[in-house]
């Protein structure tokens, strides 16, 4: 069997960017994302500091993440080991780039939907090298079959010390490094500055490239706040801000000494925003207050009437749509959101979960035609013993999903099934309480408590993205 | 990857389109790299952009040459056969300098034709010159007045009013002939402020003014430049310096600041600028102190008994006694002297040293810029560096270093007109004896001190606006019509000098027209092919194209084109310009471009039989291949040709040296300490700027079109060393005022390891600017607001960074950088070097604090102050002026575009 991967040759890396810049010319990619690029570092003190390069692209892993949550198989792995995509079958959900452990993803801004290295397949197709494999100067990437004895890149991994970037991701990539230093290929090794040597660095590219101008506000704050120290708009900030800004130039007078990354790709910025956060939280209350409500019947804590069932229900709809409307609106193609479901890839949570969604949606309307069409009100009961499951789906399943994200450090909270049951409970109980009481202090309560549950929600998915890639 | 039940429901019941796809069958055998030359102009690729879609595209692939940097690297061009356009650039598998492989601005070269801002028509200027309103003119106008203008000039009989100013010729002598052909000694170029520091110090030695290393087979690689990242020739030389070291040799680089070419060396030696010579005379003692001489070489080879009958006279003129006393000459450039110059530790002159010494004839050396056009008597660097070579006897041989006239083609022209009866003296001032060559930086400076005028002056893919500097100087004398009659700019995009021509004229890219190239990229000689693509593509579709213009964009010609129909339309008949224009193979008819070339390539030794072979003509294979290989290696070849010097060998001494003037610099020497040189700092407040250094991604003036070239790189920051940080207190991203001698600037601090402590670094690739009138090369211009502050004070501020614009590119409304860096060079003031004539580079700084409301990219200038200085330089120059004979220059060095003999000497009388 073939399998296709790339070696890189620190050895002889010049930094040039030839690669980079063949990479555009074959696949026209726009300006401000890349499928492949050169990374420069500088460490060491003077006169003993150097500088580094080292190319980074898709690595192509055996086991790709990005194909695992990719919920229409848009994203796919080849029998000759290539990941591939169809950005026909892509929705924008940009899923894959928070599984990749490479940062090798972005979203193409001509039409929305992921790409990033895919081996020149088309060039493949007719045997040809990739176009960064035959620009290179000095043949720096080199492409074949690993798994055939006789190529030069089976050769050179059988013969040459060579490292791979993130071996405990655990994706087994397909990229080997001659020479590859700890600090330039461990993202956490260096500190994102806000400009390289050459380049302004900006924020959020990519997905965000159609915001073009308000770019800079949805750019996470300890950048912003190194960002804004670097210009010196210091001058004129609070005595507060002027002190925190001290503090980071501090830190970054210290880390002179430290490896500096000089040249990097443009940061793609905050991928998943308000719009996920919001939707953990309206999942959260959409699906809690049913569970809620259900338990406290069953436990005979409330009575519950045709008045309470129909503020549940009510409750439990209207969150839904609105859970549902966050995660459409998120999408970089939402006129494609159906694909989820229609173009399924079982592996991925994010199918799984439009499932249960759906599922669950189906257990409320179905709740809701017994207290319009006046059916037997023990119907809503039996419902029920679907409905409680499946709304507790609804709450905990994007645990797993953030699990399958494997790119940030969410993924490696083994308690964040039991985190996500919890808030739903919580944010059930602040929601039904109220509903069930009309007590103001309860309300007081609840409102205090939802607010405190979207904090979280909002430092749960935006935090993650502000550190390094895992 | 198997599709779900669901799905496939979905797509029958037409509830989601049907997406199925054929099944990609993957690679057939082993990948290869380039498609068959057999395959060219039948090329099937699939469309990238539609995959997984497999949509078949079809392509003709024409070679051409890329027309970035000099290297002139094979590029294979994909036209699309259905479209008719260009699609992507590759590398040309058969160019033998660059064998298939680029840098990044090969590619990009389709950036450049695909500019949604490029020039397309001719341009004249409406208003006063500079004030920025154009119309758009027919070529026929353009022709009509520039013609009449030139024939005007021709007819006064002055042969130096009309000039043709280049700043990358990329042909080789075509419009050499065209200016011989109008009788004047019209060129002048770029070459004092790049590359005349080296040349000088080659010439000196043996005629020859640049060098040839053979790195793929060197034991050690000694740089004073950068080649894996920039310089003449990057790309090629990367890839044979890369060989090298995978086959042993080391690396050795010398540079203030950590370039990358320094961050992939075995040994980096930051040097204090300027004392390189001192460094490479130390080597030079370890050699003979150890007996690691060539004795066989110098013996035969080096003219040692000339210095011996002039230094020695009383001496026997033995080959050992001249040792002794080259030991004796040389014994104070200790370890210890190097060391303390350099301001490098001792360990490492020695260390380093033994690697140079031990080298034998396998020492590959090159200073390219860098050290040699830095610093006054920058021109020693190079000799001394060559001095290694002599010793080691590494010229001409593997692995050694040879002069690069070996590996360079000339071509056989099918006319050559008389030459030039005149001596332009506003290129080649009667104190510059020995500049390499023309003094084109203070061109502005000598026309304001009175030396004269011009008719015509073409600029020609040049900027002096904003790659020289003194910008502003340029800025007076082109804006003054006295001194500038009509000023007439070929280029293919805007540029700042472009803002001050009269007429505009488009001139195409590297694949939109042609050019002969043949550079020393190797120990090879080779010659290469820079075609129309959609010309040679519209041939073979059988469509013949009379002129390049019919198939390029717009109104775009070619130059070749351009001076042959100019040329043409000068001659009223009565002039015998056109006789020169005649085509060999017609008689009384003009040539075409066709037998231009055809008479050149059917002359390439070898050619015309390599052609044979494939059933095809000379230009046929050329058109076909886009390269070819005349010799495998040109090593050696002294032993039948000898050196073109007064000697006929190596000079070791010169007595050209004596002869003009310069007795002292009689043989290589350390005598000349740099402007920069810590002696001549004021303490610890004065810097020394170093401006000269490039990115490996841009060309000084000509990239800021590429886009993909642009989001790499876009700002300069200042390169400061943490304990100057510190001492200035400032961190990264503060603003530092940098003191010129005749102005300043304001830039950003990039706190760096990478540089010697007491140099601020400060790329002069980076900050192109335009005004708010101007258009053009938005992805990397500020948008300036100069204001003349009176009495000679210019003053160019930021309004607008870099920003994002609508066009029928989406790519031009998503740039998301800001920082275009800061246009330094127009602070610098010109210090031409005596000697050389170079401009020395680098700048002594006072810097500071900006205050009040100084901003980021705030310049000002005073060109009085300019003037003035100037004059102190030139005056340097002036003291020592010497003519023995009445000679201008040595009648055996170089100079382009040389008039006749009788025009060498000045007036004695």
């Amino acid at each position: 069997m073939v399998n296709f991967g790339f070696v890189i040759d620190n050895r002889t890396c010049i930094g040039c960017h030839a690669c980079t810049v063949a990479c555009k010319s074959e696949h026209d990619v726009p300006i401000g994302v890349n499928r492949t690029h050169v990374k420069y570092i500088e460490k060491g003190s003077y006169p003993n500091s150097t500088r580094e390069f080292s190319v980074h692209r898709c690595n192509h892993c055996e086991d790709s993440p990005c194909t695992t949550i990719c919920p229409t198989t848009a994203l796919f792995t080849r029998s000759d080991g290539i990941v591939d995509f169809d950005d026909e079958r892509c929705i924008g959900c940009k899923s894959c780039m928070q599984a990749c452990p490479y940062d090798a993803l972005y979203i193409d801004p001509n039409n929305g939907t992921a790409a990033k290295c895919n081996y020149c397949a088309h060039r493949i197709e007719n045997s040809y090298e990739p176009a960064c494999v035959i620009v290179c100067p000095t043949e720096s990437i080199v492409s074949g079959d690993l798994d055939d004895p006789e190529t030069k890149i089976s050769k050179i991994v059988s013969t040459e010390k060579t490292t791979v970037r993130k071996a405990e991701s655990g994706a087994k990539p397909n990229v080997y490094y001659i020479e590859g230093s700890e600090e330039m290929l461990d993202p956490g090794a260096t500190e994102v500055t806000a400009s390289g040597m050459w380049t302004e660095q900006a924020f959020g590219v990519g997905h965000f490239a159609k915001y073009a101008e308000s770019r800079l506000e949805g750019a996470d704050t300890t950048s912003m706040i190194v960002q804004l120290a670097l210009e010196k708009k210091a001058k004129k900030a609070a005595p507060r801000d002027q002190a925190i800004i001290r503090d980071v130039m501090e830190r970054l007078a210290d880390e002179s000494g430290n490896p500096k990354r000089t040249y990097d790709q443009p940061s793609k910025g905050i991928l998943w925003g308000w719009e996920v956060s919001a939707y953990i939280w309206t999942k959260g209350i959409c699906s809690g207050t049913y569970v809620v409500a259900v338990l406290a019947m069953l436990f005979g804590l409330v009575e519950m009437n045709d008045g309470l069932w129909a503020l549940t229900i009510a409750v439990g709809i209207i969150f839904l749509a609105l859970t549902g409307l966050l995660l459409v609106i998120d999408l970089d193609r939402p006129e494609r959101f159906l694909y989820v479901l229609l173009r399924p890839n079982w592996d991925s949570w994010l199918v799984k979960g439009a499932f249960i969604l759906s599922g669950y949606g189906g257990i409320l309307a179905a709740s809701a035609a017994v207290l319009v069409l006046d059916l037997n009100r023990s119907l809503l009961t039996i419902l029920a013993v679907a409905g409680v499951p499946l709304a507790t789906l609804t709450g905990i399943y994007t645990a797993w999903l953030l699990m399958q994200a494997k790119g940030r450090s969410w993924s490696r909270d083994p308690l964040l099934p039991a985190k996500f049951l919890l808030e739903t409970l919580v944010a059930g109980a602040a929601v039904f309480i109220p509903l069930a009481t009309r007590d103001t202090m309860a309300i007081t309560l609840g409102v205090v408590v939802l607010a405190i549950v979207l904090f979280h929600d909002k430092r749960l998915i935006v935090k993650p993205q502000m550190e390094p890639l895992l | 990857m198997g599709k779900t039940f669901i799905e496939d429901i979905a797509q029958r019941l037409r509830i989601i389109p049907d997406l199925d796809r054929e099944r990609a069958e993957g690679a057939s055998g082993p990948l290869r790299s380039f498609p068959d030359p057999s395959e060219w102009h039948d090329h099937v690729e699939l469309d990238a952009n539609e995959w997984p879609k497999m949509v078949e595209k079809r392509y003709s692939l024409v070679p051409t040459t890329c027309f970035n940097c000099e290297s002139a690297c094979g590029l294979l061009a994909y036209v699309d056969k259905d479209s008719g356009r260009v699609s992507k650039f590759e590398g040309n598998p058969h160019h033998p300098g660059s064998r298939g492989r680029n840098c990044a601005k090969g590619p990009a070269t389709i950036n450049q034709i695909n500019d949604t801002e490029r020039i397309l028509h001719p341009m004249k200027r409406v208003g006063p010159r500079g004030e920025g309103g154009w119309e758009k003119i027919s070529w026929e106008r353009a022709l009509e007045e520039i013609s009449s203008k030139i024939r005007e000039s021709l007819k006064t009989g002055a042969k130096d009013r009309v000039v043709y100013h280049v700043g990358r010729p990329g042909h080789e002598g075509y419009t050499n002939r065209v200016l011989k052909a109008w009788g004047v000694d019209g060129h002048n170029s770029h070459t004092n402020i790049c590359s005349a520091g080296a040349r000088t110090g080659y010439a000196l030695w043996h005629r020859h003014d640049r060098p040839s290393p053979d790195h793929s087979n060197a034991k050690v690689i000694l740089l004073t430049s950068s080649h894996l990242e920039t310089g003449h020739y990057f790309n090629p030389h990367a890839q044979r310096i890369l060989e090298g070291m995978m086959d042993g040799a080391k690396l050795i680089v010398i540079d203030p600041r950590l370039s990358n070419t320094a961050a992939m060396a075995d040994h980096w030696i930051p040097t204090w600028p300027g004392s390189e010579s001192a460094l490479f005379l130390t080597w030079a003692r370890m050699i003979l102190e150890r007996g690691l001489y060539d004795r066989e070489f110098l013996e035969k080879w080096v003219n040692w008994e000339m210095w011996m009958e002039a230094e020695h006279p009383d001496d026997t003129k033995e080959f050992d006694r001249f040792i002794d006393l080259l030991k004796e000459e040389y014994a104070d450039y200790t370890p210890e002297f190097a060391a303390k110059e350099c301001r490098i530790p001792v360990e490492q002159v020695v260390e380093v040293g033994e690697l140079v010494a031990g080298a034998g004839s396998r020492l590959a050396t090159h200073v390219w810029r860098a050290a040699a056009i830095g610093n006054l008597g920058g021109w020693q660097v190079s000799r001394t560096l060559h001095l290694l070579n002599v010793l080691t006897g590494s010229v001409g041989t593997e692995g050694g270093t040879s002069p690069n006239s070996w590996s360079k083609y000339k071509p056989s022209l099918f006319d050559i007109p008389p030459d030039p009866e005149g001596w332009n003296e506003l290129h080649f001032p009667p104190e510059y004896t020995l500049s390499h060559y023309e003094m084109s930086h203070i061109l502005p400076h000598l026309i304001k001190d009175g030396r004269g005028s011009m008719d015509v002056y073409f600029t020609r893919v040049f900027n002096p606006v904003w790659t020289y500097p003194d910008g502003f100087s340029w800025i007076e004398m082109l804006q003054n019509e006295e001194a500038v009659g009509c000023h007439v700019a070929l280029t293919p995009t805007w540029n700042e000098t472009a803002f001050f021509a009269d007429y505009v004229l488009p001139m195409g890219h590297a694949s939109e027209r042609h050019d002969v190239n043949s550079y020393a990229t190797s120990s090879g000689k080779w010659v290469a092919f820079r075609q129309p693509v959609l010309r040679e593509f519209a041939r073979r579709e059988g469509r013949e194209v009379e002129f390049t213009h019919e198939v390029n964009p717009g109104e775009v010609w070619e130059e070749d084109e351009f001076w042959n129909e100019l040329s043409w339309r000068i001659d009223d008949g009565t002039m015998g310009i056109r006789e020169h224009f005649m085509s060999p193979y017609r008689e009384g008819e003009r040539i075409t471009i066709d037998e231009y070339y055809q008479f050149m390539f059917e002359r390439v030794p070898g050619l015309p039989e390599a052609a044979e072979a494939e059933g095809i003509d000379a230009l046929g294979y050329m058109r076909k291949h886009g390269a070819f290989l005349i010799e495998e290696a040109t090593y050696g070849k002294h032993e039948e040709e000898g050196w073109p010097t007064p000697s006929g060998k190596q000079e070791f001494y010169s007595n050209s040296m004596v002869e003009f003037g310069y007795p002292e610099h009689a043989i290589p020497h350390y005598r000349i300490r740099s402007h920069v040189h810590p002696d001549n700092l004021q303490g610890e407040d004065e810097y020394c700027l170093l401006p000269n250094f490039r990115l490996p991604q841009h060309i000084h003036s000509r990239s800021a079109n590429a886009k993909w070239l642009a989001e790499i790189g876009h700002r300069n920051p200042l390169w400061v060393h943490p304990t100057d940080a510190a001492k200035l207190g400032v961190g990264e991203g503060d603003l530092l005022k940098v003191e010129t001698e005749i102005g300043w600037f304001i830039d950003k601090v990039w706190v760096t390891e990478g540089i010697k402590p007491g140099i601020i670094g400060c790329s002069h690739h980076i900050g192109r600017w335009r005004r708010k009138q101007d258009s053009g090369n938005r992805y990397m211009t500020n948008e300036v607001e100069i204001e003349d502050v009176g009495s000679g004070r210019m003053r160019m501020r930021t309004v607008n960074g870099v920003r994002p614009w609508e066009s029928d590119d989406p790519d031009t409304n998503r740039v998301w950088w800001r920082d275009g860096g800061v246009h330094q060079n127009i602070t610098h003031a010109v210090q031409p070097d005596p000697i050389s004539g170079a401009h020395c580079w680098l700048q002594k700084v006072k810097i500071t604090k900006p205050s009040g409301d100084e901003r980021y990219g705030d310049v000002e200038v005073d060109t009085t102050k300019s003037f003035e200085y100037y004059k102190r330089w030139n005056q340097m120059a002036k003291e020592r002026e010497t003519h023995p004979r009445g000679e201008r220059r040595p009648l055996w060095m170089n100079r382009p575009l040389p008039p006749s003999k009788d025009h060498w000497f000045v007036d004695l009388g």
